[in-house]
């Protein structure tokens, strides 16, 4: 009732301060406390995080947004983790593996594991989570293209996993979200409701989930029961906000509400460099941003056309304008730097004898159009989801006067994947585009996460990603020789190989390497690593004293 | 009885209204090119089995006018439906979610109409002198400042002065509560405040000026009495009638507002319904906030009726 006199009384300026300071009085927690120090009332450390968005749901098999890095992965365990390199696999639930034969793995499972609820990891809740994500339907089934069939064994506490052809990225599979492990009788018994904000979570991982109030807040605290030990968390609670609007999100980075930002777009970035008491924190992954052109339809079914389009476009004026500080202009081979770390050298090597079309040179250009089956230049659709359209619209400006026309064509963030993913091809399989400005994340450094999804033509069917539809029975061939071995000294003269006949017939045009951008309160230390998208955990924070 | 048949026109306009806005929302948003089948899906494989099971579960196979038949059998039995991408019962999702539009909508018109009838009257009072012209000037200013525009002010102002206010996230307590919806709320009142003040005003002034009130002042009434026991009485009739529709009006104003303070409320879930696709959402929340304006504005004319024994309503 006093502020009820207060705010009639008051100018607007003086209103705000009132209602302001009324809040702090009466919301306690998390709120003052974030502005000076790193815990709240009752001692605990809190992490204030925000983004954009809010994951559908904390089951495993609904997470392919990013936003569920953030909220649903520390609620699990894999089998196995990245290393901090992300060039290889670490113990995790399973405390040692081993290869038997060149289709047969096994895992030991650690003893005496507690879910959040208190109740053991049987191998029986192992079996049943694998087994799950390896059914048709589920998103990223494609993991598990090889495997046969899993096997447990109570007793010894083993998992053997039997494929059916030798299979090279096996190894980094227990690594991925798909093998998170859930507690069977949990998801039977909740069925369609698990993960939901109407349902429960229960897992094995560092963080239990609290409470979900949607599209508002999501509230993880220290599982107790954490077999990598709850003390040896930094991090208390985490108190996630979704915050609908980026900007907003940077506003209350800036007052302290907000310690945690992921995911920074270079159009907020001017508003976070004025920062005091923030660190921006940022590391390559695996995303590379290109344009797809079909390769089934005219007029880019001809090699002279694509590579026409390519000398008009010059990728390091749009990497700088368009990806921004942080990023890298790609190379011909549509792979990132760091996917190169088998041997940088031999890559470097490799790249510099392939034809570099990342250049702009009209006359080339010029020349190659010549050359093409449209000697008097050609006209083209670009299809763009609204986030690409300045990409597009610069691209279009670098087409001089050579002879091509671009037009651009907008297509809604939720059709995206029908687009990417070719589920809306016609009845000859031709996919509705003619050029795609595109991005793809590969799922391990390793650089058989692109050559295979991107350029294998068993990636040209519903469902997969070879967005050019390009096919060429060499290439294929020797990714399917890579496939056979595990010596990734061999594997890596089969890549190089391979992306010389891919470069050769540039079916992708690459642009650019974005980089993953974090604001952190300087309160907090974090290092990102190239596998964040599959292994991001609160637990990797550590509190500055 | 003309009382009672005026109510029955009005009630069978609301329905009406209703109903052709149900199939306008329902047929509109089905000229969108994007198909349910890939909202549903989201980013799972599009395996024809999985095609067919929601295609069944979603009556994504009938005829376009047989689902909205289907659809509008459901609403008017009281179901709803779930979502697209959740696949959620709505009917909880709004129920989550109302208590914040709802207090962000009477917060903001009680704030607003006190505020608006105060300043409004101290101009009226103080015609022709410097605090009317710095008054309405004011009113002025604000009705022309946008929403967002103030709301990011707001927010600017807040994170640079009051480090440790906290609009974000949910709410435990009325406290929280109160916390949360302030901000927006009091900005909300201001765009009432902008409008009303000014009605009430130009009310007030007619109202002064009339004979009754020179009667009154030959009378030896106080000023005082005057204006308030006598001129506010009669010029409180039009600013209740345009506070009224403000409030009818100000539920689709939290749609932007509540986008701007990350408010779990329903316009926000609006946003997000529209920007994911998630017709069902949208259509549902059209309704429900066609359906709030309706009854308010409705309430509106039977309430003005009471307050002023004069209007014959029928």
């Amino acid at each position: 009732m006093k502020n009820y006199k207060k705010l009639l009384a008051g100018s607007m300026a003086l209103l705000m301060t009132l209602g302001a300071a009324g809040c702090s009085n009466t919301t306690g927690s998390g709120t003052e406390s974030s502005a000076s120090s790193s815990s709240d009332d009752n001692g605990l450390v809190v992490l204030n995080v925000a983004a954009t968005n809010q994951p559908v749901s904390f089951d495993p098999a609904d997470a392919n947004l990013v936003v569920n890095e953030y909220t649903q992965y520390d609620c699990y365990d894999t089998l196995l983790d990245f290393n901090a390199e992300g060039t290889d696999v670490v113990p995790a639930l399973a405390e040692s593996w081993e290869q038997v034969d060149d289709v047969t793995y096994t895992y030991k499972i650690r003893e005496g594991v507690k879910f959040s609820d208190g109740s053991d990891l049987t191998m029986e809740d192992i079996l049943y989570s694998l087994n799950r994500v390896t059914e048709d339907g589920y998103g990223m089934s494609y993991l598990f293209e090889f495997v046969d069939h899993f096997e447990v064994d109570e007793a010894t506490r083993t998992l053997t996993v039997h494929l059916t052809q030798p299979d090279s990225t096996w190894k980094y599979v227990p690594a991925t979200t798909p093998c998170q492990i859930l507690k069977k009788s949990v998801v039977e018994a909740e069925g369609d409701n698990y993960g939901t904000n109407e349902g429960s979570v229960v897992g094995t991982g560092p963080y239990k989930f609290v409470s979900w109030a949607s599209d508002s807040q999501i509230v993880l605290e220290k599982n107790e029961y954490w077999w990598g030990g709850a003390d040896n968390l930094a991090i208390d609670k985490i108190n996630f906000y979704v915050m609908k609007d980026a900007s907003t999100i940077a506003l209350a980075v800036k007052s302290g509400t907000i310690d945690f930002a992921p995911n920074l777009t270079s159009e907020v970035m001017p508003t976070y460099k004025s920062l005091e008491n923030y660190n921006i924190i940022h590391g390559f992954e695996t995303a590379t941003s290109f344009v797809a052109l079909n390769t089934q339809v005219a007029p880019f079914d001809d090699v002279n056309a694509r590579k026409a389009l390519a000398y008009c476009i010059d990728s390091s004026l749009v990497q700088q304008s368009i990806g921004g500080e942080y990023s890298a202009k790609l190379d011909v081979t549509c792979l990132s730097e760091n996917m190169y770390y088998m041997d940088p050298d031999k890559w470097h090597t490799a790249v510099s004898e392939m034809e570099d079309y990342t250049v702009q040179d009209y006359d080339k250009a010029k020349e190659y159009l010549a050359k093409s089956a449209y000697p008097d230049g050609f006209e083209f659709d670009y299809y763009t989801p609204a986030s690409g359209v300045t990409q597009a619209e610069l691209i279009q400006s670098m087409l001089g006067d050579v002879g091509i026309t671009m037009n651009i064509k907008e297509v809604l963030t939720a059709d995206m994947f029908s687009y990417l993913y070719g589920f809306n091809a016609d009845e000859q399989g031709h996919r509705p585009y003619q050029a795609f400005g595109s991005s793809w994340v590969s799922d391990y450094l390793d650089p058989v996460g692109n050559l295979k999804t991107m350029f294998h033509s068993a990636n040209t069917a519903p469902g997969c990603a070879n967005q050019a539809m390009w096919t060429n029975s060499e290439f294929d061939a020797l990714i399917d020789k890579s496939y056979a071995t595990t010596d990734d000294n061999e594997r890596l003269g089969y890549f190089i190989e391979a992306s010389k006949i891919a470069a050769d017939e540039c079916a992708y045009i690459p642009l650019y390497a974005p980089e993953s951008v974090y604001a952190l309160s300087s309160k907090f230390s974090y290092v990102p690593s190239p596998q964040s998208f599959w292994n991001f955990t609160y637990a990797d924070f550590t509190v500055n004293e | 009885m003309a009382y009672v048949k005026y109510i029955l026109k009005k009630l069978l306009q609301i329905v009406i209204i209703t109903f052709l806005v149900s199939m306008l929302v329902f047929f509109s948003l089905r000229l969108n090119e994007t198909s349910p089948l890939t909202v549903i899906i989201g980013n799972k494989q599009s395996t024809p089995e999985l095609q067919q099971q929601y295609t069944e579960q979603f009556h994504l196979d009938e005829p376009l006018l047989r689902q909205y038949i289907i659809w509008l059998k459901c609403i008017l039995s009281g179901d709803l439906g779930i979502d697209y991408v959740q696949k959620q019962p709505i009917l909880n999702q709004i129920i989550d979610r109302i208590p914040v539009t709802i207090g962000l909508v009477i917060f903001s018109t009680i704030l607003g109409t006190v505020m608006a009838i105060l300043i409004g009257i101290l101009a009226a009072m103080k015609r022709g002198t410097w605090i009317d012209s710095a008054l309405s000037s004011l009113m002025l200013f604000l009705s022309s400042v946008p929403t967002f525009v103030m709301s990011i002010l707001a927010i600017l102002f807040l994170s640079k002065y009051v480090p440790g206010y906290s609009f974000i996230g949910t709410y435990s307590n009325f406290g929280e509560f109160m916390s949360r919806i302030s901000v927006p709320g009091v900005i909300m009142a201001v765009g009432l405040v902008a409008t009303l003040g000014r009605v009430t005003r130009s009310s007030m002034i007619s109202q002064l000026q009339a004979p009754y009130i020179i009667t009154a002042k030959a009378k030896g009434l106080n000023r005082m009495k005057q204006t308030f026991k006598h001129a506010f009485h009669n010029a409180v009739i039009p600013v209740l009638t345009v506070a009224g529709y403000m409030f009818a009006a100000s539920i689709g104003s939290t749609v932007l507002i509540e986008q701007i303070f990350s408010l779990p409320g329903i316009g926000g879930m609006l946003v997000t319904g529209i920007q994911q696709n998630n017709y069902p959402i949208v259509q549902v929340l059209v309704l429900v906030m066609l359906i709030s304006y309706l009854v308010m504005s409705f309430v509106v004319d039977i309430l003005y009726a009471v307050v002023d024994p004069r209007i014959d309503i029928s």
